[in-house]
């Protein structure tokens, strides 16, 4: 029997350290976010600068932005800059939004697009 | 006599609800199928929107807050083959949310501590000395973000059984449609 698939996907973008996020990220624990993100810790520890963009990501739970919030800690400690990008549309992103910025004040997450 | 104990924020319900849904689900079926968390928290904010009159709103948020209810039954039941219920209630200005399940030993004893806390100290602080100390942030989250009250009862075993946690949020409806 094949795997259901996902029903989220990581992808690079067009430029490096740029990253396209989609879809219902409600993973079950702290391992399945750490595959679905190595790629993106994987850049940060090569790059100067990363951004993700979670507009599509439809939901996020809190394992995800535990997960999340690794990488900008990560991201902090490799002296990287992250950019997010979010949508003032979507509840979980603006609440994110707020939450990063008591958090992470040298991080931007842009909630217009 | 009841020997309930009663830990956080656990807002007593009005009367009779507007509206309401409840579903039992067993623990087993969403450890081996993690999506059915969300495919119930999906189907219970779907049933509720047309209380409201920012549907889409209302919709993502009241998923997001029964996933992480229904998430948290699965993580945290002391025998999975137990049902679980798990419920929204909408009173008008006050939407409330629940799940009831028997909970493992180290479940309770973790609510009895983080209850209180959001309770009485700032949601900010709490999600920022949780996720510092790499403890679990659903519960903080709630209160941070959606301005929620959390609490529960604990209901006290049965001989040789579990603890019976209903775990309650309540958040306004202005909140629930972010107006």
């Amino acid at each position: 029997m094949k795997a259901p698939r996902p029903d989220y996907s990581v992808d690079a973008g067009q430029s490096p350290g740029t990253w396209l996020l989609r879809g219902v990220m409600r993973l079950e624990s702290p391992e399945a976010y750490a595959r679905a993100f190595e790629p993106i810790v994987a850049s940060l520890t090569k790059l100067p600068a990363i951004s993700l963009d979670l507009s599509q990501v439809v939901f996020l739970n809190s394992s995800g932005i535990r997960a999340l919030a690794d990488v900008l800690l990560l991201a902090r400690e490799k002296r990287c800059q992250v950019t997010l990008f979010g949508s003032a549309a979507v509840p979980w992103q603006k609440k994110l939004a707020s939450s990063l910025t008591a958090l992470f004040p040298e991080f931007v997450m842009r909630v217009d697009r | 006599m009841s020997n309930l104990t009663v830990l956080g924020a656990f807002h007593e319900a009005p009367a009779q609800p507007l509206s309401a849904i409840e579903m039992e689900v067993v623990p087993i079926d969403l450890v081996t199928e993690w999506r059915r968390c969300g495919m119930i928290a999906d189907f219970m904010a779907d049933y509720m929107v047309y209380g409201f009159e920012r549907r889409e709103t209302a919709r993502s948020v009241l998923s997001t807050v029964m996933n992480e209810l229904v998430e948290n039954a699965a993580k945290f039941s002391a025998d999975a083959r137990t049902p679980a219920r798990a419920s929204i209630r909408n009173h008008g200005e006050v939407v409330l949310l629940e799940i009831r399940n028997e909970a493992s030993d180290k479940h309770v004893a973790s609510l009895k501590e983080l209850l209180p806390v959001l309770a009485h100290d700032d949601a900010t602080a709490v999600f920022r000395q949780r996720l510092q100390d790499r403890r679990g942030l659903g519960l903080a989250l709630l209160a941070r973000d959606y301005r929620a009250t959390v609490g529960a009862t604990v209901e006290p075993a049965d001989a040789g059984g579990k603890a019976t946690v209903c775990l309650r949020v309540a958040m306004s409806a202005a909140e629930v449609e972010q107006r």
